[in-house]
């Protein structure tokens, strides 16, 4: 019998795609339900650009213009391959390329800005007599008292670097006061060096989240890595982590790239010699947050797991929770997984030689023979 | 022993999505969104041809969606109930919206010297007297009847999206069937496709029974 084919549907365009999303989540957030905008199909995205930062500055305008409480109808911007500034009531915010803000009203007339990706960096002036100031990026709520901060989302949380004044950072089930040359990273404690310390972010391509150099990488940025050499890094971390373990504190021995500065920090900020016992309590959900992320990610995004993993594996194994241990070899399972049996085997190798009494190790074993 | 970690499997992935929208995270909505918006425009097309306003009824969609997502226990995939949703939507949509007496639409121009271009215009014609001819149909039996003859979806799969029995869905595509031959026969161009086209579909809901 002749296989029938379903007539075929026009495709829906990108910018019809946006207009619907514009007015849905706007309608989501309470506006009243209208028609979705009539604009030219094909403008550049330039167009659109300038049109957003249009609205949110007329937006802005009329705002300050009423006084110093906004509407509890949000304004959204997206920016692409350029940031954009905007100026709202006592604050001016400069989104990050490729990031997302909302802008709307909240409880007492504060202003909320949402990140949903991305970086904002918020100037605020002093709110004593203003209506507060909320940054809000899934579960860190960031309460300004009268600052320049940056918020960097990491998936559902953030991470909060002020460069003066003091912000109050609410996350999950804690809440920190961060001050000037502090930054904030969910399940981590405040680490202090000054933020501007960080100057090799701002030789970071455009696109790309400024780096925190001290801290270890959050997850979002982890998983953002070119994937490049992503099995020589596996390896390295993976031989790293040994020597940790075996009490070197050489982090660039045998093995290990010269491109791993960044692994030395890590190591660094994860030793847990003066660490106290919350604080390692802290450090270790974080670990679980960044295991279970490369976990969700295993289907949709095995590089990106992998790079985590990796990067999981090169803790030093007292101190973690044998999360090293079961990142290694989650990274040999995966790489099973996907067939590609010479890098599982490199990788249960180096867990046999660093945990070979380890929870895995049978297992490792097994997958090793199989890989052979 | 057991292993270090366990696979996510697509319906623990599924369902962490949806409470991470229910927890009103507006990045996993719009990740939700943007996964699904196409497939529930595909939908909307089919059912209410090139002339709806599928862009606002995309949106009603959406929106119903993320208010009924609280609801969503997990008993279909999540895409189809999304579907069932969209469907809903474009039921009320053509129950309260008659027809117009005289239909216009605008079409792409067809150069004439475009190969196949005689037939794609005849396509299109015959696609549009179809549309002319289910505006007339009860909503019902047009949704299961694009979906079915038009989509060439299977008929247990439009009966799990109408949320109806097989039975009844074999019951609506079979009357509408019925209808849009009885006014297709007295127009030539649709003659045609409907000898052959019709033909099929009666083959497949055979094998479908």
């Amino acid at each position: 019998m002749k296989k029938r084919t379903p007539t075929p549907v026009p495709p829906l365009g990108d910018a019809a795609i946006s207009r619907i999303e514009r007015g849905l989540f706007a309608a989501l957030d309470g506006r009243p339900l209208t028609a979705a905008p009539v604009a030219p199909r094909r403008r550049g995205l330039v167009f659109v650009a300038v049109g957003a930062a249009a609205a949110v500055a007329l937006f802005a305008v009329r705002e300050v213009k009423r006084g110093d409480t906004l509407a509890t109808r949000p304004t959204q911007i997206s920016t692409t391959t350029s940031g954009s500034r905007i100026a709202i009531a006592g604050a001016t915010l400069e989104v990050a390329p490729y990031s997302a803000v909302s802008v709307g009203g909240g409880r007492d007339g504060a202003v909320v800005v949402a990140l949903e990706r991305g970086t904002v960096t918020c100037e605020v002036e002093p709110r004593s007599k203003r209506a507060p100031f909320v940054v809000e990026a899934g579960a860190t709520h960031v309460t300004v008292i009268g600052t320049r901060f940056s918020v960097h989302r990491i998936g559902e949380h953030a991470s909060v670097s002020v460069e003066h004044g003091l912000v109050e950072v609410a996350d999950t089930d804690m809440t920190e006061l961060v001050h000037a040359g502090e930054r904030f990273v969910p399940g981590q404690p405040i680490t202090r060096e000054p933020v501007a310390s960080e100057t090799p972010a701002a030789a970071a391509p455009a696109d790309e989240p400024p780096a925190p150099a001290p801290v270890r990488a959050p997850a979002a940025e982890v998983a953002a890595r070119p994937a490049a050499h992503v099995r020589q890094r596996h390896l390295a971390l993976a031989e790293a982590g040994t020597s940790h373990s075996e009490g070197s504190t050489a982090a660039t021995s045998e093995g290990a790239p010269e491109e791993r500065p960044d692994t030395a920090a890590e190591a660094a900020v994860l030793a847990p010699a003066e660490a106290s016992a919350a604080q390692l309590a802290a450090r270790s959900r974080s670990v679980q947050v960044l295991f279970e992320l490369a976990a969700q990610l295993e289907i949709r995004d095995p590089e990106a797991a992998l790079r985590i993993y990796g990067e999981l594996a090169a803790a030093p194994s007292p101190s973690d929770g044998g999360w090293a241990a079961s990142s290694l070899f989650a990274a040999a399972r995966l790489e099973a997984e996907r067939g590609h049996a010479a890098q599982s085997a490199d990788l249960c190798e180096a867990y046999l030689r660093r945990f070979p009494l380890g929870p895995n190790a049978d297992d490792a074993r097994t997958l090793l023979s199989r890989a052979r | 022993m057991i292993l270090a970690v366990q696979p996510l499997t697509a319906e623990d992935a599924a369902r962490d999505l949806v409470r991470r929208c229910v927890d009103g995270d507006r990045a996993a909505q719009t990740r939700l969104f943007r996964e699904e918006v196409r497939r529930v425009h595909g939908l909307l097309y089919r059912v209410l041809g090139p002339s709806g306003p599928h862009e606002d009824l995309i949106q009603e969609t959406f929106l119903r969606v993320f208010r009924s997502l609280p609801q969503f226990r997990g008993d279909a995939q999540l895409s189809t109930w999304i579907g069932g949703i969209a469907l809903n939507v474009a039921y009320g949509h053509l129950r309260s919206n008659p027809p117009p007496a005289v239909r216009l639409e605008l079409v792409p121009d067809t150069r004439a010297d475009e190969p196949a271009g005689e037939q794609l215009v005849a396509a299109r014609e015959g696609l549009r007297r179809v549309y002319q001819i289910l505006d007339r149909l009860d909503p019902r039996l047009r949704i299961a009847f694009t979906l079915h003859a038009i989509d060439g979806r299977p008929l247990r799969e439009v009966a799990e999206l109408m949320g109806a029995s097989l039975v009844a869905t074999k019951a609506r595509v079979w009357r509408a069937r019925r209808e849009v031959d009885k006014r297709a026969q007295r127009d030539p161009l649709l003659r045609s496709y409907l000898e052959e086209g019709l033909a099929e579909a009666s083959d497949d809901s055979g094998e479908a029974a």
